[in-house]
């Protein structure tokens, strides 16, 4: 064994030391009692690491997840035992379901009053087990480096996702014998399947033979960092393709073979055609249930392809006739040199002809609308405008982020950071703050409800504390939009606690010292967004929307892809 | 596929890990699926937990079950069979009242005829011990009922497969790229 560096450390010194090696020197977090020895080492180190002060323990979660989206680093979150670990699962949760790498750091009582029912102890462990990757407890300082290693190297291996330390007081007050080696490997877990050329083979004779043939691509490709990859086997191909709402700015908006939106809520032409493409190319989603609509009936015509990495996802919900196990960096490489390259002109047409009528009979009314209420179409048209379609665009959940997912414009990967698979209410305000810390250099626009904003509005205190340039968006239209639409459409108007009484987003903004407009008439947006663009720091526009617009196209739960709605 | 329930044996081998427990049953909670059986050991390889979990699914849904099982970290491996693919047995422990050990003539039949083995004799009670199929401790159990059974218990099922399973193969590919 090698002699050099070791050095003797306490086990709270050791875990930012772990921190610094792995490259993470942003720590969004809480105190609190069981995890003080850690911040009096934040402290100690604060030349070196920075601490963002959150204030709540779930809006450092959606910070990390919002870091982790842009930078395609690992989050990291940080809160104490009992009620700030517990306040950390939404947030795991939703980085479990969206596959976001981050390693969360709880403290936890001294492991001699473990199961003792001390002050502020849960069983964190117990409760984030289900929607972990991996977790762990450790209850000896000389855990320490070893535990982090794999933390980390799970948390960003193979599909990524949130993993759990847990590190009781005592081994954070205990010293040992420091020194730190990175994980290359875990004897039980293989992250990424090795890819196997037959499949490749059968893949892409499936697909040379196809004659409409579609691809579905989701958010594989942006973490597995193969958007050149997947580009180059679009063109070589020559075939359209469509996304998952996670898979969003992968591809440009513009580029021609873009065909928008798959989903609930996505575009006309992909629903439909989902349903008579002969093969259906999936590269790294998962057939989740707001994509297929009912699985009985969808697809049913096509052979699917599945580019996966995780072995789990395949014939999870649709079954593959040709899976090809990988990381889709490595599957669409080999794919590429292998297919053929069509024109498929009378298919896209198709898909063009669909277009036309959902431009007619939704897209100008959304965001080119002649009534006198705003949209919230038109509002992300603007913020398009403003930022020349290449912003970070942080949404929520619910209408404005069906609007803003399906308007917004991109030229740059890492662009959509979203609450997808777990639809987290109150995720987007502190995800856009973790989303400018990753890309500082960019715009980054939160666009969010009047009520998810009211989920998490303490982050204001955190963004003007922080200073980041966080430009906030609220399309208010005093109703839990999403929510209201489904009671119109299918409670019979029954509107049971979905209109909001809403408090002066404008005051409270102000309160917070951050500079803030409120915008009622069409004359103003453009301008108002565009003064909020180009003020420095951060910013918050309340644009007052229609009250009871609805999302359209729509496919109602349980219904198929291709009994999709316009109206 | 079938979407008939059928028994299927599943086997994992794993790390010894604290908290894996609790992950491998939330997969079956989270699904809303009833554990038949279930039972862990030490298995061949030294460190390695080897479980045994019996569930009566459709083959569709425990071809999935395996899937989310494996894709656990600390898990190396998980497999399915079918009853035909192993050997496997439970084991049971009767406590009886000594008294009618000797008063009862046919309480030593039903002991002789079911192979069981008498495990403790006390004056207050005696102890069998019956290992085979579920039927057969079954059968006992219901034989020794109308004598008063003082308590009774019963294993989860253990299992080997026919086929062999290649763990130490699997780890010792682990190992040996990691020293190269």
């Amino acid at each position: 064994m090698k002699q050099d560096s070791t050095i003797r450390i306490t086990g709270a010194e050791a875990v930012i030391r772990c921190l610094l090696e792995e490259d993470a020197d942003l720590i969004y977090g809480y105190p609190g009692g069981a995890i003080m020895p850690i911040y009096d080492e934040i402290y100690k180190f604060q030349d070196q690491i920075q601490h963002v002060l959150t204030r709540h323990e779930q809006g450092a979660t959606h910070a990390a997840q919002g870091f982790a989206r842009t930078s395609g680093k690992v989050g990291i979150a940080m809160a104490t035992s009992g009620p700030g670990a517990t306040n950390l699962i939404t947030g795991i949760a939703d980085a479990q379901i969206d596959s976001t790498p981050m390693v969360c750091i709880t403290g936890q009582v001294a492991s001699h009053l473990l199961g003792s029912d001390a002050f502020q102890e849960t069983d964190i462990i117990g409760i984030s087990t289900p929607v972990t990757k991996w977790n762990y407890q450790i209850t000896k300082a000389s855990e320490i480096p070893e535990i982090m290693a794999k933390a980390f190297y799970i948390a960003k291996s193979g599909r990524p996702g949130p993993v759990l330390i847990d590190i009781t007081k005592d081994a954070q007050f205990d010293t040992f014998d420091f020194k730190y080696e990175k994980c290359t490997g875990v004897r039980s877990y293989q992250p990424t399947p090795s890819l196997d050329n037959d499949q490749v083979t059968a893949a892409a004779e499936a697909i040379n033979a196809a004659k409409k043939p579609m691809i579905v691509w989701g958010q594989g490709v942006i973490l597995g960092e193969a958007e050149k990859e997947f580009k180059a086997f679009v063109e070589q191909s020559g075939i359209p393709a469509v996304w998952t709402i996670l898979g969003l700015s992968a591809l440009p908006t513009q580029h021609p073979l873009n065909m928008g939106m798959v989903g609930m809520h996505g575009n006309y032409g992909p629903n439909m055609l989902t349903n008579e493409c002969d093969v259906l190319i999936a590269i790294g989603m998962r057939f989740d249930d707001r994509v297929t609509g009912n699985l009985a009936t969808y697809a049913k015509q096509a052979k699917v392809v599945h580019l996966e990495i995780d072995p789990a996802e395949v014939n999870k919900n649709v079954k593959a006739d040709y899976p090809v196990l990988a990381n889709c960096k490595e599957s669409l490489s080999a794919l590429t040199a292998l297919v053929k390259h069509k024109e498929l002109v009378d298919w896209k047409a198709e898909f063009s002809k669909y277009m036309e009528t959902e431009i007619e009979q939704v897209i100008s009314k959304d965001t080119r609308p002649t009534k006198e209420g705003l949209t919230m179409g038109e509002s992300i048209v603007a913020i398009n405008n403003a930022t020349g379609s290449d912003a970070v665009i942080v949404t929520d959940v619910g209408q404005h982020q069906m609007i803003a997912c399906r308007y917004a414009e991109f030229i740059r990967s890492k662009s959509n950071v979203t609450s997808g698979g777990l639809g987290t209410m109150g995720f987007a305000l502190p995800a856009a703050l973790g989303a400018k810390m990753g890309a500082p250099d960019r715009h980054v626009v939160a666009v969010i409800g009047d009520g998810g904003y009211q989920m998490t509005i303490q982050e204001l205190g955190t963004i003007f504390q922080t200073k980041a340039a966080v430009k906030i968006v609220v399309l208010n239209n005093d109703y839990l939009g999403m929510v209201r639409q489904w009671q119109q459409l299918f409670f019979d108007r029954r509107y049971a606690s979905t209109e909001m009484t809403n408090p002066d987003f404008v005051t409270i903004a102000k309160g917070y010292h951050i500079p803030a407009q409120r915008v009622t008439k069409r004359e103003e947006l453009q301008e108002a967004v565009n003064e909020m663009i180009a003020t420095e720091g951060p910013y918050f526009l309340e644009i007052c929307v229609e009250k009871e617009d609805n999302v359209f196209p729509m496919i109602p739960t349980g219904a198929s892809v291709s009994d999709v709605r316009l109206s | 596929m079938t979407t008939t329930n059928s028994r299927y044996t599943i086997s994992i081998y794993s790390e010894n890990n604290i908290g894996l427990l609790n992950r491998v049953s939330s997969i079956f909670l989270k699904r809303h699926v009833n554990i038949v059986s279930f039972s862990t050991s030490q298995s061949e390889i030294p460190n390695v937990f080897r479980f045994v979990i019996v569930v009566k699914v459709t083959e569709e849904q425990v071809k999935k079950l395996v899937q989310q099982i494996e894709k656990q970290i600390d898990v190396i491996r998980a497999y399915y069979h079918t009853d035909e693919e192993t050997i496997y047995m439970e084991s049971a422990l009767y406590k009886v009242k000594s008294s009618y050990l000797f008063e009862e003539r046919k309480i030593q039949n039903i002991i002789k005829e079911s192979h069981a083995t008498i495990v403790t004799v006390s004056p207050e009670f005696f102890v069998i011990s019956k290992t085979g199929f579920r039927q057969e401790t079954e059968k006992l159990r219901e034989d020794l009922a109308p004598y008063g059974l003082l308590q009774f218990v019963r294993s989860g099922r253990i299992s080997v497969t026919k086929a062999p399973m290649g763990i130490s193969q699997l780890l010792n590919e682990f190992n040996n790229k990691n020293n190269s």
